[in-house]
């Protein structure tokens, strides 16, 4: 098992009141999942997600990844946590404007204290490996969405992460990239054993998964 | 990891062109003015540590207490005491003796076999043991003997040179001063007079075995008077200067009881001070050697420089806490790939480094360039070896580091802060750093440039007031013409009647002491049937009749000096009529006594002069007495011409034709009084240039600040402008926050600059009050400065068209 929620949940004060965000969450993933999290806008699947990527706190409940709790956790060993074993995919890419393809991909893994010539080696895998070496000096500014996309993947996998969270990858993306993207998620999870958790509005992007989980006002229905 | 950060680091500088041009160009001046103080202040430390065991080496200094004044401490003491401690005490290695001739003789130098005569002063006379004790660069000869004989002389290289070209001086002789007076000596060697920083600082020494003021030194024996000597000891290695010190009232009360009794000086003592401490730490004595300077100042540019470091670290603190929603994103992304908190304040702190190591590094060619300009305002010979020591470049080095670090470590806890859920919202508005503290150093700035703008409008009315105050004399169109020797100066009368002849000439009188020179000559003086062991210290000048006319000073009472006077007959000033009691009525009738052992004198009060300053404004105005001179050490001359070019030629050629090979050597009074606020005046000029720097990295701080404001506030303005505000009242929603912070600075910053300023007054005893207006007119000064940085900025975006940026978002 890959990680455990149970009976989280999430709130904010709001005059006086308690807002719920996320509400009495349970939730187990195996190893080599491909989970889609759907509902309607505000129900919470961001939440959901930053929750699962440690990026964001809750308030009650029990969270175990890899069998570490990690509601006990302090921030720092959090944080070598997610840095070890998650990667992030954002619907608006969110690569450094400033710094280069290639620059961007070999960004975590200067995060990780990894050598230059492994770095250099990792790098050129990966650029191999999603067709952009011929990208590898430009900025994004200078991409297409969907290879900033492409880019923003690429990134998130470079550290060999087990789990790769992607918050609607594909919303900005016309249909045809978003296919791309899926199929390689797909690939991914299936050759690689890559356990995905993508949240994601559309029906057919919710396909490519294995199980779906549906949310509303922040609460598993 | 490093190579990443500099490359990052370095990229961002390059992209936010505009801050990081206000940044750099703020910490590379700071920068530069710490570099350029440092440079100065290590110039001023060191003195006299060149000697041989210089840490033993003091300097016997006198201290005469004075009811209810101000004690009277002096640089120098009475001839026979140096060589009596010796004597006395065992731990007392060595004694030597210094004599500034200057005001005994006229400094005129020439080669044996040559006419060409020089005034060349700072002559001392000094004991066989000076060089025993003191280590002077020797280019030739062998000093450790060479003033053991009469008329010896060890001449500087520049006198060398001067006298005798590149030829070795070496047994040549010399001739000091003319006529009667002229003594032949024998070069015994020469010295560099530039080698070492020293306290010393003589055109050429004479052996005090030398008939004349050297050997009155050597016979002179009372312990009470002719306090004009500098004695110096050297203690041996391991004995005690507290010790000594201690045992000083004692060996006065032994060997100079009855003298000290006799001249009425009961309350004289004496203290011992490093010579390695001369340099920095003695301004209170008086009567020094030559020039010193003063640790307080010291300290005050030391703060200076600090300050205006601290503004353009303000500056980095501001700007960069100020756009640290614009890098959210940057450090979100960070932190969700994987960066952690210190990893990100690490990267922040590099860019920090990076750049005030750039100022630093650009701030030495800058440095060097500006050299010229230091030298000139502080009189030093700074060179860019001086850069090399390597104190200063540690110091520099530092100053790099902890610049680096004190503007970034704020800044890179605030943005290594942001949580990554926050910054990655595509809509979140990020309220990242307080505020309040970024106001709170903006006010700081304010602040620093209030008491700075009030400390100089202050300096600046303080010197004006020394300039123009009225001395009681009139030093406009004055001349002074040193006589020089004997000889010229028994001609005075002849002189003044060829003098009378010139053009725009209009009175000719003459004094022993050139107006605003220093007046060392003093006598004790009691009342009739009073204790003549009491006696009051009166300064002394001796004048020719006509001189108070020639120099506008008024005579309240009685008569000038006519030709049947003798030095029985005195003019006194006000202030001597007050240390006596005397009232200005009975002044005509009264009479002062003075007396040397059993010998009495009566001098009677022919007349009474009003109050003028014949010293520094530093100092209150002491009683002086005047007696009749007919051998003066100086003409004064009352000039009235539009061409001084013509009048200086016809008193020359009336010189040279009066006396053989005396240089024509004379000066303008107010150019001379203006010479004694030369240090008020070089600290007014270096603070207004250090002021002006400061409001001016300000200034660049916000005017960083108010683009970025304005830039964040784009939308809201243009919305206003949409829904119909006016440019005003746009104007006025961007400046009305910091108009409201220097209200505040005003506030706060008046009390601690009143503070400072009145305790930089308290030097001065005829100073200015400080006005509250000064106060108000430098927060005025702040508001328009601020007003137009800001204003004009906000104006901008204000009248930027709203659509345009609306539609951008
Ligand atoms: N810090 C916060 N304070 C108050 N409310 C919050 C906060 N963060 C999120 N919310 C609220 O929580 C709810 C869930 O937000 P979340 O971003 O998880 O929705 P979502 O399901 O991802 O929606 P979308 O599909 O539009 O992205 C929303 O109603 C949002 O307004
Ligand atoms: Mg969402």
């Amino acid at each position: 098992m890959l990680l455990q929620l149970r009976n989280i949940f999430k709130w904010v004060q709001q005059g006086g009141q308690r807002v719920f965000l996320l509400k009495d969450i349970n939730l187990e993933v195996q190893e080599g999942e491909f989970i889609s999290i759907m509902g309607p806008s505000g129900s919470g699947k961001s939440t959901l997600l930053n929750v699962i990527g440690m990026l964001d706190t809750f308030d009650e409940g029990e969270y175990d990844f890899l069998s570490e709790s990690v509601h006990t956790l302090k921030e720092k060993y959090r944080s070598n946590l997610y840095k070890e074993y998650i990667g992030f995919v954002f619907q608006s890419y969110h690569l450094l404007d400033d710094l280069t393809v290639e620059e961007n991909l070999e960004m975590p893994l200067l995060y990780k204290n990894i050598k230059g010539s492994e770095r250099k080696a990792l790098v050129a895998d990966m650029l191999d490996r999603f067709n952009i070496v011929g990208k590898k000096d430009l900025f994004p500014a200078q991409l297409s969405g969907g290879q900033q996309q492409l880019v923003g993947v690429a990134r998130a996998l470079i550290g060999k992460p087990k789990l790769i969270l992607a918050d609607e990858p594909t919303g900005n993306l016309n249909s045809q990239q978003s296919e791309e993207i899926m199929q390689l998620f797909k690939k991914l999870n299936e050759e690689e054993g890559v356990t995905i958790i993508q949240v994601t509005h559309s029906e057919k992007n919710a396909e490519y998964g294995s199980r779906i989980i549906n949310l509303l006002d922040g609460r598993k229905i | 990891m490093i190579k990443n950060y500099i490359k990052i680091a370095w990229r961002n500088l390059l992209k936010n062109k505009q801050q990081t041009i206000i940044n750099l160009l703020g910490l590379t001046l700071g920068t530069v003015s710490c570099l350029v103080i440092l440079l100065y202040v290590f110039a001023q430390l060191g003195y006299d540590q060149h000697h041989n065991e210089a840490a033993s080496i003091y300097r016997v200094e006198t201290i005469i207490e004075r009811d209810g004044q101000e004690s009277f401490d002096s640089a120098t003491s009475s001839p026979p005491i140096a060589f009596a401690l010796k004597d006395d005490f065992a731990e007392v290695e060595e004694a030597t003796r210094v004599v500034l001739t200057d005001v005994f003789y006229s400094p005129l130098i020439r080669a044996a076999n040559s006419e060409d005569a020089y005034y060349e002063p700072r002559v001392y006379l000094a004991d066989s043991t000076f060089f025993k004790v003191f280590n002077f660069k020797i280019l030739e000869g062998d000093v450790k003997t060479a003033l053991d004989e009469p008329n010896a002389v060890v001449l500087s290289s520049y006198i060398s040179n001067k006298l005798f070209g590149n030829s070795s001086p070496l047994d040549k002789t010399v001739v000091w001063g003319s006529g009667d007076d002229a003594l032949t000596l024998t070069v015994k060697g020469v010295y560099h007079e530039k080698a070492y920083k020293t306290h010393f600082n003589p055109s050429y020494i004479v052996s005090m075995s030398t008939p004349g003021m050297g050997t009155f030194v050597q016979n002179f024996q009372s312990f009470a008077t002719n306090n004009f000597v500098y004695s110096y000891v050297k203690l041996r290695p391991n004995s005690s200067d507290v010790g000594l010190q201690k045992k000083m009232p004692q060996f006065m009360e032994d060997r100079g009881a009855q003298d000290l009794r006799d001249a009425g000086m009961s309350n004289k003592t004496l203290e011992l001070t490093k010579v390695t401490d001369i340099h920095l730490y003695s301004n209170g004595r008086k009567n020094q050697l030559d020039r010193v300077s003063n640790s307080t100042y010291l300290y005050f540019l030391l703060s200076l420089a600090f300050f205006i470091q601290l503004v353009a670290c303000i500056n980095f603190i501001n700007l960069s806490t100020a756009r640290a929603s614009k890098r959210a994103r940057e450090i979100g992304v960070r932190k969700v790939v994987g960066a952690g908190k210190n990893a990100l304040m690490r990267q922040f702190l590099g860019e920090s480094l990076l750049l005030s190591i750039f100022a630093m590094l650009l701030s030495i060619p800058i440095v060097i360039l500006l050299l010229p300009l230091v030298n000139d305002i502080t009189q030093e010979s700074l060179s860019y070896i001086n850069l090399y020591q390597w104190h200063i470049v540690v110091i520099l080095l530092a100053i790099g580091v902890v610049t680096g670090l004190a503007s970034g470590i704020y800044p890179a806890i605030v943005l290594s802060s942001i949580k990554p859920v926050k910054a990655l919202k595509s809509s979140a508005i990020l309220q990242s750093g307080s505020g309040t503290f970024r106001k709170a150093l903006v006010v700081f700035q304010f602040v620093i440039s209030i008491c700075l703008i009030s400390t100089v409008i202050i300096i600046g009315q303080q010197f004006k007031y020394a300039q123009t105050k009225d001395l009681g004399y009139k030093k406009d169109n004055l001349l002074a013409l040193r006589v020089g020797t004997e000889e010229s100066s028994k001609k005075f009368e002849s002189l003044k009647a060829s003098f009378l002849k010139v053009p725009g000439v209009l009175q000719v009188s003459s004094g022993n002491y050139s107006p605003s020179e220093i007046i060392l000559a003093d006598n004790g003086f009691y009342l009739p049937g009073g204790n003549k062991e009491n006696k009051t210290v009166v300064k002394r000048n001796g004048v020719s009749d006509g001189y108070f006319n020639t120099m506008g000073i008024e005579l309240l009472k009685g008569r000038d000096f006519s030709a049947a006077d003798t030095v029985d007959q005195i003019i006194v000033n006000e202030a001597t009529l007050k240390a006596f009691n005397i009232d200005i009525e009975n002044a005509l009738s009264a009479t002062l006594m003075q007396s040397y052992g059993d010998e009495i004198d009566e001098l009677r009060i022919i007349g009474v002069v009003k109050n003028y300053h014949f010293a520094s404004l530093k100092e209150e105005i002491q009683p002086l007495f005047l007696h009749k001179e007919t051998e003066p050490n100086w003409v004064v001359i009352k000039t009235k011409t539009d061409n001084y070019g013509q009048l200086l030629q016809g008193l020359e050629q009336q010189w040279k034709s009066a006396v053989n090979n005396i240089p024509f050597d004379y000066r303008f009074v107010d150019k001379e009084v203006e010479k004694l606020y030369e240090e008020e005046k070089r600290l007014g000029f270096i603070s207004v240039g250090f002021t002006i720097l400061a409001i001016f990295i300000s200034c660049l701080g916000l005017f960083g600040l108010i683009s970025y404001v304005a830039e964040q506030k784009k939308k809201e303005i243009g919305v206003r402008k949409v829904l119909g505000a006016s440019v005003q009242s746009v104007v006025k929603l961007l400046t009305k926050d910091f108009i409201k912070l220097v209200l505040i600075a005003f506030v706060l910053a008046s009390p601690i600059a009143y503070y400072f300023i009145s305790r930089w007054l308290e030097g001065f005893t005829y100073r200015i009050e400080i006005k509250w207006w000064v106060f108000l007119a430098s927060g005025v000064l702040v508001m328009v400065i601020t007003f137009l940085t800001v204003g004009l900025q906000s104006l901008k975006s204000a009248a930027a068209n709203p659509v345009k940026s609306l539609r951008s978002e």
